[in-house]
């Protein structure tokens, strides 16, 4: 389910795009499974068409959608491979730690930490 | 007292849908009542459109039209008349119910919405799918085939037919797709579901057993032994609705 919460400070097009990165990155939305339009999103969530426009299209640059035209719009497989390369990296930073003897809280602690300093994309415009 | 009319009647739509564990909230609630104006409506105009015909068949006995069928073409008429006011009826349903859903949407502040696309297979399934396929693009086809086969006398009853059931294609036509793109109305997983039950229903009532009623109507009229692939889409008809209506969602 997408939502938009009115009295958040994230813009909505931030609120969209993010709710549908996380579906498509935690496979909720499989490969291949086609978007609502931008119209009937915009209208199902009482928004205006080019706030839902602006968050597909920075889905697109992510490469997490891509747009066949006038077919619509579907996930594309880049994101199945962008949660790869994340699951590759989190290994090799597991591996890193137990090496370097890090206690395992410690070591989620610096993820935390490292998720938390970075800015959401839609604040950094 | 209205308001607890309204929850009232949600509460009880609930139950009849399983979903008991559900909460007839406002939302709900505004919807359903909605739907029994819809209904109301829909029911005032099929009820004399009824009434027309039966009055039409009364008629047609005291004067005894019906039995030559040199003079029996205003009763062919008059029946089709009926039949497209049942389609009429059902557009002036699905208008007063779209139009309530548009009240309460525009009182929400929050708003939900499926993440991905949804169409016709989702909203129909594949059964109903079949049925409408029968009832519509089939009876052309029946219709046509007729009309083309009966001898010119004779044909007054079919063309009736195709024009009657063209403009409820038509009507039936804009329904659907009517439901399929408005807008979801609910705040939560809950109601988006509520809203799932109820634009299967309305798109399953978008497409009303009016041709079932015409094509019976019509195949009696007609005196040339062609007639009966007209009785045999008027059992097609019917057997398609029948298994197309058994379950609440597809």
């Amino acid at each position: 389910v997408i939502s938009i919460d009115t009295y958040s400070h994230v813009p909505p097009y931030e609120q969209v795009r993010s709710q549908f990165a996380g579906l498509i990155i935690n496979r909720v939305l499989s490969v291949g499974a086609k978007l609502p339009t931008v119209r009937a999103l915009a209208s199902d969530l009482g928004l205006a068409v080019n706030t839902v426009a602006r968050s597909y299209r920075e889905l697109e640059e992510a490469g997490l959608v891509e747009t066949r035209g006038r077919a619509g719009t579907f996930v594309s497989t880049v994101g199945e491979l962008g949660r790869a390369t994340v699951q590759k990296a989190a290994h090799e930073y597991a591996l890193t730690a137990r090496t370097l003897g890090l206690d395992p809280e410690e070591a989620l602690g610096i993820v935390r930490a490292a998720i938390l300093a970075i800015q959401p994309p839609g604040h950094a415009k | 007292l209205i308001v607890d009319m309204n929850v009232g009647r949600a509460q009880k739509w609930l139950v009849r849908q399983g979903l008991v564990e559900f909460e007839p909230t406002w939302l709900v609630a505004g919807r359903i009542a909605a739907r029994h104006r819809a209904a109301v409506a829909e029911g005032v105009i099929i009820g004399l459109a009824m009434a027309v015909s039966v009055a039409g068949l009364v008629a047609a006995f005291v004067t005894g039209d019906l039995r030559k069928s040199d003079e029996r073409s205003w009763y062919i008429e008059l029946q089709a008349a009926t039949c497209v006011m049942f389609a009429l009826g059902m557009l002036v349903g699905f208008l007063v119910a779209a139009r309530g859903d548009r009240a309460v949407a525009q009182s929400l502040t929050g708003r939900v919405a499926h993440p991905a696309a949804v169409g016709l297979r989702d909203v129909l399934g594949r059964r109903r799918i079949r049925a409408a396929v029968v009832a519509y693009p089939g009876g052309l086809v029946a219709g046509g085939f007729v009309a083309l086969v009966v001898d010119a006398p004779s044909r007054g009853p079919v063309i009736i037919f195709l024009a009657a059931i063209t403009l409820m294609s038509v009507i039936a036509g804009i329904g659907l797709l009517g439901v399929l793109r408005r807008p979801a109305v609910a705040t939560d997983p809950r109601s988006l579901y509520v809203d799932d039950v109820l634009r299967s229903q309305d798109a399953w009532r978008a497409l009303g057993p009016y041709p079932y009623l015409l094509g019976m109507n019509i195949a009696t009229m007609g005196t040339s032994p062609w007639y009966l692939v007209l009785y045999v889409y008027y059992f097609g008809t019917t057997i398609f609705y029948v298994m197309g209506g058994r379950n609440a969602l597809p």
